[in-house]
């Protein structure tokens, strides 16, 4: 595995340059992210206080831990359990961040504001941005935080769309498949991809207790081979 | 559920994003070609850990389904494109069965 093919990404993931790009790749983003908080939405309102489930879109803007949340509470967990969770879904933030960081630029300010749009979407989409890494963190971000609040708004109204309320069950791995693919680098990189998918897999079989903290472990154990320097 | 709860998981979330994007000093070559590594294979292993039951198996044919169609589609870079994949193989695999 050389440097340079692990450096080099090999494609785009717009389908045209510039913000009209932007907008057709993060506008079917947005509408699954509409319907998982319409999910939410109506779910959460079996859990708990509508007005709470809506301020918890609001305040937390995050699908894979409000979900989480939302079981554990089913499930009668208590209080360490749910922050116990939220610090290992949310550990991958830190990594993202770090990755992100120098193609963003700016003054610590900037970056804090930008740091609230930092969801896997959003962060696939400007990793792959290049040069326009913060511009799309913060467009697409925003539009994201729009489409779920709006749609959790809705799921506590009541809304259902049932036809698709069986699919948003596969849009989680399916959105992962697609950020990974954007996010993937040389065929070192496909590599590590199946490898830690094969190591997740193995891992949340055989120990499930360590299942919310396996694709960050994987993610590391498999990064760690390989050249380190230029 | 109470306010004071959502305002931790709030704070936690926060500062999981804010922490390196905010206050991350430069890093050495080599560290940040290892974080450069990471996420594509994060992303693979939260897309294996939302089709796995814990300690039972895995998910649903149909999840299964929409998530080979992606992983088909994947080679083509493009976000949108792995998105409708999944759907077609989704709604494909209702079809057949």
């Amino acid at each position: 595995m050389s440097a340079s093919e692990d450096d080099e990404p090999t494609s785009t993931p717009f389908a045209r340059p510039g913000r009209s790009g932007l907008l057709l790749a993060a506008a079917p983003l947005a509408f699954a992210i509409g319907v998982f908080g319409m999910i939410f939405g109506a779910a959460a309102s079996l859990e708990m206080d509508p007005a709470l489930a809506v301020g918890m879109s609001l305040l937390v803007f995050s699908g894979t831990l409000q979900f989480a949340t939302l079981g554990l509470l089913a499930g009668g967990a208590g209080v360490a359990a749910i922050v116990v969770t939220a610090l290992a879904l949310n550990a991958r933030h830190v990594v993202l961040g770090a990755v992100l960081r120098p193609k963003l630029g700016g003054s610590a300010l900037r970056r804090t504001v930008l740091a609230w749009f930092m969801l896997d979407e959003s962060f696939g989409l400007a990793l792959a941005a290049g040069r326009r890494a913060a511009f799309v963190l913060l467009v697409s971000g925003a539009i994201f935080f729009a489409a779920w609040v709006l749609g959790t708004v809705l799921g506590v109204l009541g809304a259902r769309l049932i036809a698709v309320e069986g699919l948003a069950a596969a849009l989680f791995p399916v959105l992962f498949v697609g950020l990974s693919a954007i996010t993937v680098r040389g065929r070192g990189g496909v590599v590590r991809v199946a490898a830690a998918a094969a190591l997740v897999l193995i891992v949340s079989l055989l120990v499930p207790e360590a299942h919310a903290f396996a694709p960050i472990v994987a993610a590391l154990l498999v990064a760690l081979p390989g050249e380190r320097r230029s | 559920m109470t306010w004071e709860l959502i305002a931790v998981l709030a704070a936690i979330t926060y500062a999981s994003r804010a922490a390196s994007l905010v206050l991350l000093p430069s890093l050495p070559h080599g560290l940040r070609m290892v974080l450069d590594r990471m996420p594509a294979a994060l992303f693979a292993g939260l897309a294996v850990h939302s089709v796995v039951v814990p300690g039972v198996g895995l998910v649903d044919a149909q999840v299964l389904a929409a998530t080979g169609a992606a992983i088909v589609a994947a080679p083509l870079r493009s976000l949108p494109v792995c998105l409708v994949a999944g759907v077609a193989g989704y709604l494909l695999w209702g079809l057949i069965l």
